[in-house]
């Protein structure tokens, strides 16, 4: 990941972002991913996929499936990477060509706006 | 045909029946306000000299600054800031830009969302015409309105 975009994710996630390879996956771990008021957990931990994978452009999985503010579970999927069971909301058009900031914020904002 | 416009100087309003006014002039229609700074308050506000004729449409506002020697200080004191959109690190010296400005600033595109990142790593987003006081260091992150679930 470029400098820019480390000091982007550092700001907005917190110290402790790493890029990892996986399967052929480029992975990027997030220490604590602020989701929008409402959503439980607030701050989980996470891991942006950016790489298309399992019929998506990219992915943002978190460790624990996320309840939204309406209180509706999302559909999600459950996938082991890094060692960990990670959860993912089933969020489509976000391409892995995007700036890192820019990917992992157009999948959170998706969290506030599903209903 | 004459046409009276109506400019503000200092929150008060003035009626002037010419529409071509020198800043000695606008001055004078306050009072007598000689070795002060007559600015001239707009999205890149600036300082008016005396023997500077503006063409007015009517409704601009005008303020006074402190003394000259004071300005110099002043303008030391308004010091170009440096934020930073999506890490990135952008310089200005406007204190106070809008949404929109800022991604302009950055040379984002101008439907992309924009958000201030707090000290506690909350997200705030920007409106486009919403001010935002900027302070130096402050951080931005910008994303476009993509995504849909399936």
């Amino acid at each position: 990941m470029s400098p820019e975009e480390e000091r982007a994710l550092t700001a907005l996630f917190g110290e402790g972002i790493r890029e990892h390879s996986e399967a052929g996956l480029r992975l990027i771990t997030l220490p604590a991913v602020t989701l929008p008021p409402g959503c439980t957990p607030t701050t989980p931990f996470g891991i942006y996929v950016a790489t298309p994978y399992a019929g998506y452009q990219s992915r943002l999985y978190l460790d624990a499936p996320v309840r939204l503010a309406s209180g509706a579970i999302p559909p999600t999927t459950a996938a082991m990477l890094l060692g960990r069971t990670m959860h993912a909301a089933s969020i489509q058009g976000i391409p892995a060509t995007l700036p890192l900031p820019e990917a992992i914020l157009a999948h959170i904002r998706r969290y506030q706006l599903v209903a | 045909m004459s046409t009276t416009i109506t400019i503000e100087i200092d929150g008060q309003p003035h009626q002037s029946a010419d529409a071509s006014l020198s800043g000695r002039r606008i001055k004078e229609l306050r009072g007598h306000l000689d070795g002060r700074l007559l600015k001239l308050e707009a999205d890149d506000e600036r300082f008016v000299a005396d023997e500077e004729v503006l063409d007015l449409r009517g409704g601009e506002q005008f303020t006074f600054e402190c003394e000259v020697e004071e300005h110099r200080h002043h303008q030391h004191r308004r010091k170009r800031i440096v934020i930073e959109v999506d890490g990135k690190p952008y310089e200005t010296r406007r204190h106070e830009l809008t949404g929109a400005e800022i991604k302009a600033l950055a040379h984002k595109p101008p439907g992309n969302l924009l958000y201030r990142i707090t000290a506690e790593r909350q997200r705030v987003e920007i409106g486009d015409t919403q001010p935002v006081h900027l302070h130096d260091g402050e951080k931005f992150v910008t994303t476009p309105p993509v995504g849909h679930a399936s």
